[in-house]
């Protein structure tokens, strides 16, 4: 989903993408310790009696559950935020934080739109200027991203002097 | 961005068939793939049943010799248990699962498609095992010790694919429940999603809490065999009756296993063509939730006769019978839901009625086997085999038959041949039943399972049972063809495709874009979630 936040003052905009999910990360790990209590109750009662070469096998499930869960929820939280300034545009991924950043020239980027060749395939969408590229709103649906190249285009290229529409 | 996530890879279309099917982390080819293969095994699978009833249809020895018989029984279990009928169910999750939760795809997609790609290496292991020295393995599925450590070569190969194949229902259990708890959409609580769904994040937990249990088990038959351990070795120490204990603490949640999506393909199907809301949906969710906690306090039924203290027996006798409880809620459910429907009665709800009255007949002879002093009689019999097969196949299997009719319109864009899908249902149901219902009388009579010869007063039933059989093999091939026309044409499908069908998979076209929910759409209220409360 794209939240879009301005400022006509200072000439600024700002679009948020986020990929929807219902996760709660608090769900999640109460099922996780249900299953892992269940998984390495059973393996530690056995080990107990002295069949202790299923606990292995549970243990290291148990870490590649946790793993799975943690990093799939990690992907729910993922952020890009697209700041326009009066000369200037800054991309930012990250989740808690900004972990990577681009600077772009406002007026020498370029948005663009790439349709796939096919029905089954998703767009794709990127800012690029001077050799530098990145791709933007990967997780949005169809008519989003689309609906998002627009917008931007507005605002971004040789075209969208600063401060026209905003 | 460090790390690209699958939606990125597929920019494009894959550019060759390589590409599209063996690197591919879509969860629509990744299910279309497991369920391409579940069908492949149900006929190898089938053709090592055919062989069994073949070599049954007369006494005395005919077919086969019986090493190669017991070679028979083993691997078909194996190859329906793990081949077919579990991989299909994933096959069905890997398909219907983002695309009724509102996600984009499974929530690992790499993982998704190492699970696949796993199967038909630990098959192409496990039936290489019929050409090695001694043959495969014949002991029976369960591989009791000390008989499974009387193979030759195909012992360790076996258990080895076995592992692998454990390795792939894990990964894909734990896909299932990453996808389930972190990608549905927003609005989706636990509580609005589809009973598949549901029933399938249960299933996943019985997987991930077992599937160790049975890992652990087979590893110690093989240090026992190649390290010098005792675990099981009454010689050194060990108890083999212990290995029993543990197989079937993992095998009976593996029974549930098998059935429990069933419940969510069946509570789906019924309101469909019943244009009823599903009834009691809560009390359907807590009822799987009660059939697969029971189903970890039960597995001693299947050794009553093995010698277990008193009080032993008695309790896993009432813990058995308590599971008709949550049973019996989920056929009343279903019962009332048909009750003063607008029904019709088109394939998948055809093999969904077969489903409630073959399975509640399954479950009715499971009844008499929990009852330890009767069991005394049944067990190791042929009433024990007529019993797992109503549930199994009249059961699992028909599910997937009702699945496939109910969901292969939304898959392929085409509506299948109804006319062959009824010829299908009805050969189905009045074969399986000529196969099946003679072995109670049979197992009642005292013949024995896991033998390639009888006495002669059990030739009859066993001659119907055969001819049963190769009707409902055959019947099979119109199964086959109906897939075959349906993917490769006919009339067009609507997006809607059924009258009476709620749920997200129905709001998008026939077929699915590649990418079914880039964004998750908003669930506002439960109203249109299929086999959920509206």
């Amino acid at each position: 989903m794209v939240a879009i936040e301005h400022d006509d003052e200072q000439c600024e905009r700002c679009f948020v993408l986020q990929p929807g999910s219902g996760a709660q990360w608090r769900a999640t790990m109460m099922v996780f310790a249900l299953i892992a209590l269940t998984c390495l109750g059973v393996a530690v009662s056995l080990a107990l009696a002295g069949y202790w070469l299923i606990l292995p096998f549970a243990g290291v499930e148990v870490m590649v559950l946790y793993w799975a869960l943690h990093a799939s929820a990690l992907r729910a939280a993922q952020r890009e935020v697209i700041w326009i300034g009066t000369s200037e545009v800054k991309v930012q991924k990250g989740r808690k934080r900004p972990e990577q950043q681009w600077l772009f020239q406002r007026v020498w980027t370029e948005v663009h739109l790439e349709p796939s060749g096919h029905p089954w395939y998703p767009s794709r969408l990127s800012l690029r200027s001077r050799g530098q590229e990145v791709d933007i709103g990967g997780f949005l649906q169809e008519n989003e991203r689309v609906a998002l190249a627009r917008e931007l285009k507005r605002f971004i290229g040789p075209m969208a002097a600063p401060g026209r529409g905003v | 961005m460090t790390a690209a996530t699958h939606d990125e890879h597929h920019a494009g279309p894959p550019s060759s068939f390589l590409d599209r099917w063996l690197f591919t982390t879509n969860h629509k080819d990744i299910g279309t793939l497991y369920l391409l293969f579940a069908l492949l095994m149900f006929f190898v699978g089938g053709a090592m049943a055919m062989v069994i009833r073949a070599e049954l249809f007369q006494p005395g020895m005919q077919l086969v010799d019986p090493y190669f018989f017991n070679q028979m029984t083993t691997m078909h279990a194996l190859v329906m248990i793990f081949g077919a009928v579990m991989p299909a169910f994933v096959g069905l999750a890997n398909w219907m699962i983002p695309i009724q939760i509102g996600a984009p795809d499974m929530a690992l997609p790499r993982m998704n498609n190492w699970s696949f790609w796993i199967l038909p290496f630990a098959f192409a292991i496990m039936l290489a095992t019929f050409l090695m020295p001694g043959g495969a393995l014949a002991g029976g599925w369960t591989m009791y010790p000390p008989l499974m450590l009387q193979h030759g070569m195909a012992f360790p190969f076996a258990i080895f694919a076995i592992h692998l194949l454990g390795i792939s229902s894990i990964m894909g259990a734990i896909n299932v429940v990453a996808t389930i708890l972190n990608m549905r959409a927003p609005g989706m609580t636990l509580m609005k999603m589809p009973l598949f769904v549901w029933t399938w994040l249960i299933t996943a937990y019985l997987i991930i809490a077992v599937m160790p249990v049975l890992a652990g088990a087979i590893t110690m038959l093989l240090t026992d065999q190649y390290f010098g351990t005792s675990f099981f070795s009454a010689a050194g120490g060990g108890d083999p009756v212990m290995y029993q204990h543990i197989f079937w603490f993992f095998g009976h949640p593996e029974v549930y296993i098998m059935i429990l999506p069933a419940f969510g393909i069946v509570s789906a199907i019924i309101p469909t063509f019943a244009r009823k809301p599903l009834f009691g949906y809560s009390s359907m969710v807590y009822a799987v939730a009660s059939i697969a906690f029971l189903s970890f306090i039960v597995w001693a039924h299947h050794m009553f006769t093995v010698g277990m203290p008193l009080a032993g027996e008695l309790f896993f006798m009432y813990a058995t019978m308590l599971i008709a409880v949550p049973t019996g809620v989920k056929v009343f459910n279903w019962i009332a839901t048909m009750w003063r429907g607008a029904m019709t009665f088109e394939t998948p709800m055809l093999f969904a009625i077969g489903f409630v009255i073959l399975f509640t007949i399954g479950g009715l002879s499971g009844i008499m086997l929990a009852i330890a002093p009767a069991d005394y009689q049944y067990h190791d019999t042929y009433f024990v085999v007529a019993h797992f097969h109503y549930v199994l196949v009249t059961g699992a299997v028909f599910s997937l038959f009702a699945a496939a009719y109910y969901w292969l319109p939304k898959w392929t864009g085409h509506m299948y041949d109804e006319r062959l899908g009824k010829w299908h249902f009805w050969l189905s149901v009045i074969t399986v039943n000529v196969l099946f219902f003679p072995q109670h009388f049979l197992g009642l009579a005292g013949m024995p399972r896991r033998i390639p010869d009888y006495a002669v007063q059990f030739t009859e039933f066993n001659m119907i049972s055969s001819i049963g059989g190769f009707a409902f093999g055959l019947s099979q091939l119109i199964f086959v063809w109906v897939v075959i026309k349906c993917i490769r044409g006919g009339e067009k499908a609507t997006d809607q495709v059924w009258e009476g069908a709620r749920g997200l998979e129905w709001t998008l076209s026939s077929p699915p874009p590649y990418h079914s929910f880039t964004t998750p759409p908003k669930i506002e209220s439960s109203a249109g979630l299929e086999g959920s409360p509206r």
